[in-house]
C-alpha cells in the first residue's frame, strides 16, 4: 500500500465544511482507506477522481444527514441558554469588580460620549412622532413645489394657489382638503404689551383635515370677516381663566379682530405653528399674498388634502396633469415647476424647504448633528477598544482556561460582548443625568424649540436601552473577535513576567486620531473666544459709553425729550428707530425708473441730534434737520452712495425715488460705520427723520451709568407716564446681547469641546495606568541600576509624547483651515482670521492636561522603591 | 409483517454477517462489490447502514485506532436480534416459495 500519496485536499475540506460538527471519524478513514485501494489498483488521478465522487455522493447521503442532525442535539450544546447568560453576567460581574479603574473609566468616558447621541435620539425620537396625532395623518398629503429656475432648483413648501384650487374642483379623489396662508404676523396690543403673534388665514375644513378641534364656538368663524379663532395657550396668556370669546383683540396693522372660536389645547408635536385663525374672507383686506388664481407667486400659501389608502399614485398622477396647465405662465418667467406629494408624518423629519410652514425640522440638519454626536461618540468607544485590548494581556489565561475546558468561540465572544453591554448600560443611566442637565441648555438654543419637550417617555427610555445595547455590540465586537481567537496553548503557556508593553500600531493610530480630534476642538475653542473678545472690544464708533436705550413705548417722543434734557446728569439724548450695533431688517428700495431698476437699503428713522450724539462723521453735505420740506431730506451713507454711483454711473443728482413713490433729496453723506452687528455686512442705508418712528431714546448721561442714574432716569418716567412700566438698558447690554450667538456657538464648542477633552484624557490615562502598570518590574530594575528620574520620564512618557508630536502635525493644519475658511466666515466675515496665539494657546493648555495625566501615573510608579516592587515577583 | 427490509438492506445484513468481526465500512464495501459485481458509493452504504441502525437491525462501535487510517477509528458493525429474526423470516418465505414453484426453477 502506498502512503506517498494524499487524497485531494480541497474534496477533504468542502466535506469537513459541510459536515461540521458531525462525527465523521470512521467515514475520513473508510474514505482514505479506498483512495488507497484505488490508488494501488487504478494509480493516483483515476484515485483523485472516485475520491471526489465519494465525497460528491456522501454529501447528498442520508448518512451524512442523520449524523450531521444528531451532532446538533449532542450535549455539546453552543447556543446560549438562560444559565449561560446568568454566568455571563456573573463573570462579568467579578471582572468588573476586579478592574474597577478600567471600569470607571470606561463608563464615565462612554457617559460623556454617549450624552450628545442621546440628544440627537432624544430629538429624533420626538421629531418621527410629529403630527402624528392627526387623524389619518398617514393619508394626508400636502402639495410641495419644486421650482428650476435657470438651473437653481428650490423645492418650496408651499403651492401655487392656482393648482390647487383647480384640484378642489377636479379631482374627486380628495377626501378633505384645506388652504392654508401664513402671511399673518399681527402684534397685538395687550395692556400697553406687545406681543408677536403668528396666524394662519385659512377655511373652516381646517378641522377636517386636522386633528384640531374647538372647546367654544364654531368653525363658522373663518367665514365672517374680522372673527378670529385662537389656541387655548394664547387665550391664557391674554385674559387667564376669562372666557375670551367675543373678546376684541387690538392689533398694529390689522386693527380689531373679534374672538369668535377657542381651540381645544392640542399635543406640540406638530409642524403647524400659529397662535389664531382667521377666515379668507379677512384676507384682501389684510394684503395677504393670497389670489387663488395665481401660479407664480404661490409663497405662503400651502395645500394639505386626505385621500383614500392607496389612491397616492393616482391623485399624484391628476396632480401634474392639472400642474401642466400652469406651465406656460411659469415659463414667461422663464421658470419650471413640478409638484409632489409629502405625507403629513414625513413633514417632520423632511427634506431641505424653503418657505415652510412655521418651523420644520429638516433631515439633513438631524444627519448633521448624529455627525457630530458620532464624532463625540466614536473616540470613546475607541477607548474602550483600546483599553479592553490593552488589558487583554492580564485576561488570556482566563481565556485560554476556558477554551481548555471546553468553551466555544462563541461564548468566549457572548462572555465580553456581554461585559461590554454591561458597561454600555451603566453608561447610558449616567449618561441620562448628564443629558437631563443639557437639555434645557440645548432647547433654548434651538429655534422652534417649543414643539419640543425632549421628556423622559418610556419610548424614549426605551430607545436609549437599545442604543446602550447597540453601542455595546459595536464597541465590543472588536474586543471579543480578539479575545476569541486567542490559542488556549499561547495564553498557557506565556507567563505573567513574559508579557510585553505592545501598544499596536492600530491602537496609535486610534490614540493620534483622538489627540487629533481634542487639539481641533481646543483650538475651536480658542478661535471663537478670540472673535468674541474681538467682536465686543470693538471700539464703536459711536457713542457707547454710560449711555441707555429706553423704549419710548409709543409715547411722545417730544415730551420725553424735553423731560430728558432738563434732568439733571443727561449729557446727550437722540432718538432712533432701532438701536445702533443690532440687526436691522427696516428695509426700503429705491427706484430709478429710468433704469426700470432698484436697490434695497437700509433705512433708520432718528431725530436731528441722533448724528451729532452718536459721533457720525458727515464727509459731505448738510446735517439733518427736522423741518419738513416739501421733498423729504435724508442722510446716506458712503456705501450707498457707491452702489447707486455703481448702478448709474452718469446721474449726479442727489434727487432719489422711495418705493413708494415718494421723491427724496440726499443732503448729506455719513461715513460707513457698523450700525449692525460687525458680522453684517456694512449695507447701503438711509437715515430719515421721523418722529412717529422712533423707537428708542439714546440717552447718555455724563456720569457713568448705574443704578442711581437709572432710578433718576425711571422717576422721571414714572412722573410723565404712570401707566407704563419704564425699561431702560444699557446700550453695551444691547450690543452684547446682539453676539449672542458667538455666546451660543462658543457654548455648543465648549462643550463639546470639554467632552472631547475629557473623553480623551480618560483615554490617555488608561493607556498610560496600562502601560505604567505593566511595566512596573522595569522601572524598578532600572532605577537599581542608576536611573534617575528624569530618564524614567522619558521611557515612560516618551511614545504618548510622540504620538502627540504626529497628532499636532495633523491637527494644527487642519483646524487651521477648518475654522479660517468655515467658521470665521460664518460668524465674522471681516475678520482677520485664524491667528497664532489662539492656536498656541489651545494647543499648549491640551498638551498640559494630558501631561498631567503622564506624570500623574508616571511619578506613581517611579516613586515605588524598587525592592518592594521586585520582591513582589 | 414479513419482507419488510429491502434487496439492497439485506445484502448489507449478509454480508455484515459474512465478516463478523471485520465489518467495516471499507470491508462491506469491498465485499458487496466483489460478489455483487456492484459499484457502491461510501455515501450510498453508509445511508443504508443509518437506517438499518435506525430501524433497529444494526449496531455498531468504533473499534481501536488503526495506523494505517492516520490514527482515526473503524466503526464496527454488527448485527442485532431482531435482524436475525428478520433475517430468518425473509429466509423463511423464500424457501416457502422456492418450496412451491410450479415450475422448474433448477438449473442445468
Amino acid at each position: 500500500m502506498s502512503h506517498e500519496f494524499h487524497p485531494p485536499k480541497l474534496a477533504q475540506r468542502i466535506l469537513k465544511w459541510y459536515a461540521g460538527r458531525a462525527d465523521m471519524e470512521d467515514i475520513e478513514g473508510d474514505l482514505d482507506e479506498v483512495y488507497q485501494l484505488n490508488v494501488s489498483s487504478d494509480g493516483r488521478f483515476k484515485a483523485a477522481w472516485q475520491y471526489w465522487i465519494q465525497i460528491f455522493s456522501l454529501l447528498f447521503s442520508y448518512g451524512l444527514k442523520k449524523r450531521k442532525k444528531n451532532a446538533s442535539y449532542s450535549t455539546h450544546y453552543y447556543k446560549n441558554s438562560m444559565t449561560m447568560f446568568k454566568n455571563y453576567f456573573q463573570i462579568a460581574y467579578r471582572n468588573l469588580k476586579k478592574q474597577k479603574t478600567f471600569t470607571l473609566i470606561n463608563v464615565a468616558g462612554l457617559a460623556m460620549g454617549m450624552s450628545i447621541a442621546l440628544l440627537a435620539l432624544a430629538m429624533f425620537v420626538e421629531l418621527n412622532q410629529f403630527d402624528e396625532f392627526h387623524p389619518n395623518a398617514e393619508n394626508t398629503y400636502r402639495i410641495t413645489t419644486k421650482l428650476t429656475e435657470s438651473g437653481d432648483v428650490n423645492r418650496y413648501a408651499s403651492s401655487p394657489p392656482a393648482l390647487t384650487y383647480a384640484i378642489d374642483e377636479q379631482i374627486d379623489g380628495i377626501r378633505a382638503s384645506v388652504h392654508i396662508n401664513d402671511h399673518f404676523f399681527p402684534i397685538i396690543e395687550h395692556k400697553g404689551n406687545e406681543v408677536d403673534s403668528w396666524g394662519y388665514f385659512t377655511e373652516p375644513s381646517f378641522f377636517d383635515v386636522f386633528a384640531f378641534t374647538l372647546e367654544e364656538g364654531t368653525s363658522n368663524a373663518l367665514n365672517q370677516p374680522n372673527q378670529i379663532i385662537i389656541t387655548k395657550e394664547l387665550a391664557t396668556k391674554l385674559y387667564g381663566a376669562d372666557s375670551p370669546l367675543n373678546k376684541i383683540i387690538e392689533t398694529k396693522k390689522y386693527g380689531q379682530l373679534i374672538i369668535a372660536g377657542v381651540l381645544t389645547d392640542f399635543p406640540k408635536r406638530t409642524h403647524l405653528k400659529f397662535d389664531f385663525l382667521i377666515g379668507f374672507s379677512s384676507a384682501d383686506k389684510f394684503n395677504a399674498n393670497m389670489r387663488s388664481a395665481e401660479w407664480t407667486e404661490f409663497r405662503s400659501n400651502y395645500y394639505y388634502f386626505n385621500i383614500a389608502p392607496d389612491q397616492k399614485k393616482k391623485i399624484a398622477s391628476q396632480i401634474e396633469v392639472i400642474g401642466k396647465s400652469g406651465d406656460p405662465v411659469f415659463q414667461s418667467e422663464e421658470k419650471k415647476a413640478n409638484y409632489q406629494l409629502q405625507r403629513l408624518t414625513d413633514i417632520t423629519p423632511g427634506d431641505m424647504m424653503s418657505d415652510t410652514i412655521g418651523i420644520e425640522f429638516d433631515r439633513p440638519t438631524m444627519i448633521l448633528f448624529f455627525g457630530v454626536s458620532l464624532l463625540i461618540l466614536i473616540p470613546a468607544c475607541f477607548n474602550y477598544t483600546n483599553m479592553s485590548i490593552a488589558v487583554a494581556l492580564k485576561r488570556a489565561k482566563e481565556v485560554g482556561v476556558r477554551k481548555v475546558l471546553g468553551s466555544h468561540r462563541k461564548q468566549i465572544m457572548g462572555q465580553f460582548l456581554v461585559e461590554t453591554i454591561i458597561i454600555c448600560m451603566m453608561a447610558v443611566g449616567l449618561s441620562t443625568f448628564i443629558f437631563n442637565f443639557i437639555r434645557q441648555e440645548f432647547l433654548s438654543m434651538l429655534t422652534g424649540s417649543a414643539a419640543l419637550s425632549l421628556d423622559l417617555s418610556e419610548w424614549m427610555i426605551l430607545t436609549f436601552i437599545l442604543f446602550a445595547i447597540a453601542t455595546g455590540i459595536v464597541t465590543g465586537i472588536g474586543p471579543a473577535i480578539y479575545f476569541a481567537k486567542i490559542s488556549p496553548i499561547q495564553a498557557l503557556r506565556s507567563d505573567s513576567s513574559n508579557q510585553k508593553v505592545n501598544i499596536s500600531g492600530v491602537r496609535k493610530g486610534l490614540l493620534v486620531f483622538q489627540f487629533t480630534l481634542t487639539l481641533g476642538f481646543m483650538i475651536g475653542i480658542g478661535v471663537l473666544l478670540k472673535e468674541y473678545q474681538e467682536a465686543r472690544g470693538y471700539e464703536y464708533s459711536f457713542n457707547v459709553e454710560n449711555t441707555f436705550i429706553i423704549p419710548t413705548q409709543g409715547q411722545d417722543v417730544q415730551l420725553i425729550r424735553n423731560t430728558y434734557t432738563r434732568q439733571p446728569g443727561v449729557e446727550n439724548l437722540s432718538f432712533s428707530s432701532s438701536i445702533p450695533g443690532t440687526p436691522l431688517t427696516n428695509n426700503l428700495y429705491l427706484l430709478f425708473p429710468e433704469l426700470q431698476d432698484s436697490m434695497r437699503v437700509r433705512q433708520i428713522y432718528v431725530d436731528e441730534q441722533f448724528t451729532d450724539h452718536m459721533n457720525l462723521e458727515y464727509i459731505w453735505g448738510d446735517q439733518l434737520s427736522n423741518e419738513t420740506y416739501q421733498i423729504e431730506k435724508v442722510v446716506a451713507n458712503q456705501s450707498l452712495m457707491e452702489r447707486m454711483k455703481l448702478l448709474n454711473p452718469d446721474a449726479d443728482s442727489t434727487n432719489i425715488v422711495l418705493s413708494d413713490g415718494r421723491k427724496a433729496q440726499i443732503v448729506g453723506v455719513i461715513k460707513d460705520y457698523n450700525h449692525e452687528p460687525l458680522n453684517h455686512r456694512i449695507e447701503p442705508m438711509l437715515i430719515r427723520v421721523d418722529q412717529e418712528f422712533n423707537n428708542y431714546a439714546i440717552v447718555t448721561m455724563n456720569a457713568p451709568a448705574n443704578a442711581g442714574s437709572y432710578s433718576k432716569l425711571e422717576n422721571a418716567w414714572e412722573e410723565l407716564f404712570p401707566n407704563q412700566i419704564f425699561q431702560a438698558s444699557l446700550l453695551k447690554n444691547e450690543l452684547d446681547s446682539a453676539y449672542t450667538f458667538f455666546q451660543i456657538g462658543m457654548k455648543i464648542f465648549g462643550f463639546l469641546a470639554a467632552l472631547a477633552i475629557s473623553i480623551s484624557c480618560l483615554g490617555l490615562l488608561g493607556m498610560v495606568i496600562f502601560a505604567t502598570e505593566s511595566r512596573t518590574k522595569e522601572v524598578a530594575i532600572r532605577k537599581i541600576l542608576g536611573a534617575n528620574k528624569k530618564s524614567l520620564f522619558a521611557t515612560l512618557a516618551g511614545l504618548f509624547m510622540k504620538l502627540w508630536g504626529i497628532a499636532l502635525l495633523f491637527a494644527i493644519p487642519i483646524s487651521y483651515a477648518f475654522y479660517d475658511l468655515v467658521l470665521i466666515r460664518m460668524y465674522n466675515k471681516f475678520s482677520d482670521g485664524v491667528g497664532f496665539i489662539e492656536i498656541a494657546l489651545s494647543v499648549f493648555i491640551t498638551l498640559s492636561l494630558g501631561a498631567i495625566a503622564i506624570f500623574w501615573q508616571v511619578n506613581k510608579v517611579a516613586k515605588i522603591n524598587p525592592a518592594i516592587n521586585l520582591r513582589n515577583e | 409483517m414479513k419482507g419488510f427490509i429491502g434487496e439492497f438492506e439485506e445484502l448489507v445484513l449478509l454480508t455484515i454477517a459474512n465478516l463478523a468481526k471485520d465489518a467495516y465500512g471499507v470491508a462491506i464495501l469491498n465485499d458487496i462489490s466483489e460478489r455483487a459485481s456492484r459499484k457502491l458509493s461510501i455515501g450510498a452504504l453508509h445511508s443504508t447502514l443509518t437506517r438499518l441502525e435506525e430501524k433497529g437491525y444494526i449496531s455498531s462501535y468504533l473499534g481501536e485506532p488503526t495506523n494505517e487510517r492516520g490514527g482515526r477509528r473503524k466503526r464496527y458493525f454488527e448485527l442485532t436480534d431482531s435482524a436475525v429474526s428478520e433475517l430468518n423470516n425473509m429466509k423463511a418465505l423464500r424457501d416457502q416459495l422456492w418450496a412451491g414453484s410450479k415450475i422448474n426453477l433448477s438449473l442445468k
